[in-house]
């Protein structure tokens, strides 16, 4: 892969670095830092990128990779309860406003449940996930499986 | 509605509101631990091999047997953490790109190498500060001793410069081992942390 491949690939899917930094960093200025890193760690090893998976896929490992190993402390994100408040009529603004909330609890959760759970519904399967953290595909299942009923508890 | 169904919308509305030209900005001075480190090996790897370049410059420029030895000592010392600081910097770099590990062996590589690499540039400083002033006020009195047509050494001066080098010593080992603790404690500790977590996960189930 070329450098200027390289830099129109990311540049066309810089959004799922954002995307992921805004699930794990709060801190904007550390935010940058990894975002730089993550960028740098890509092009020093593009040419790893084999093509199995879409460079996003790729770049989405990539990130998150990088994002568990260098990020500074565990932050605390402010939790939020799912709990929708019964007033509210409008099912386009329950929706979003569900979503919204959903995006918050599972941004304060901890990071190895947060990496479970966002793995989980962005597409990965359990054996992905289970490779990735590094535990075996039926332990992942059940813990997923009490994460997903934590939410939908929260959500009801 | 389902939790996925719900998760793709809102992933959806933070990924449109994020597109556009790629930004990256310059950083000079990153709070990172992980980059911290990286750059004090990189800077300590240089200043070694500045250094054994220097003693093999001064090594030339005396005649004293004393100095001489002392400069083969400073240029082993050198090469050594130099070396050891080399393959550091090539195990982060492995680390880093190493994606078809998992997070948990490459979170425990990385407090490993972490721990060993700040270990040995608290080493090469306590042995290399003291050694280093004490060459130096060797050669300050060689120098001497040639223009006064005096003998070369004077044990002496040596002995005090060797006393004050062993008291030094220990002075700098804690005194670095204590900045470390606070540059990069907090992060070997969280990472620690997170470890266990994710250890007894895996041992639990």
């Amino acid at each position: 892969m070329t450098d200027s491949e390289f830099i129109g690939l990311i540049n066309s899917n810089q959004a799922t670095i954002n995307y992921l930094l805004n699930l794990y960093v709060q801190d904007k200025i550390e935010k940058e830092d990894l975002k730089q890193e993550i960028i740098y760690q890509a092009w020093k090893g593009k040419d790893k990128f084999l093509q199995k998976s879409s460079f996003n896929t790729w770049l989405y490992k990539v990130s998150l990779y990088t994002i568990l190993t260098f990020k500074r402390k565990n932050e605390k994100f402010i939790k939020v309860n799912l709990e929708i408040a019964d007033s509210n009529n409008n099912s386009e603004e329950l929706t979003n406003d569900n979503a919204e909330q959903l995006y918050q609890y599972i941004r304060g959760l901890n990071p190895l449940n947060k990496t479970i759970i966002t793995m989980h519904l962005d597409g990965f399967t359990n054996q992905e996930i289970a490779e990735f953290i590094g535990v075996k595909a039926n332990n992942l299942k059940v813990k997923l499986h009490r994460i997903k009923e934590n939410i939908k508890l929260n959500l009801k | 509605m389902e939790i996925e169904n719900l998760w793709l919308e809102i992933k959806c509305k933070h990924v449109k509101a994020d597109t556009g030209k790629l930004n990256v900005r310059k950083l000079r001075n990153s709070n990172n631990p992980v980059l911290k480190l990286r750059n004090s090996i990189e800077f300590n790897t240089w200043f070694g091999i500045a250094s054994i370049l220097g003693c093999i410059y001064l090594t030339f420029q005396f005649t004293s047997i004393y100095i001489y030895s002392l400069m083969l000592i400073l240029i082993i010392q050198s090469g050594y953490f130099t070396w050891r600081l080399y393959q550091s910097k090539l195990e982060f770099e492995k680390l880093s790109q190493n994606w078809n590990q998992s997070i948990i062996q490459a979170l425990q590589i990385q407090i490993k190498l972490f721990k060993k690499t700040i270990q040995l540039l608290e080493l090469r400083s306590m042995v290399f500060m003291p050694l280093g002033y004490l060459a130096g006020s060797m050669m300050i009195y060689d120098k001497n001793a040639i223009s006064q047509d005096n003998p070369v050494i004077n044990f002496s001066v040596i002995k005090s410069a060797i006393i004050l080098a062993l008291i030094t010593m220990p002075i700098l080992y804690f005194g670095l081992k204590w900045f470390h603790k606070i540059s990069f404690g907090k992060y070997i500790e969280e990472t620690e942390d997170t470890l266990i977590e994710w250890e007894d996960f895996s041992d639990d189930n």
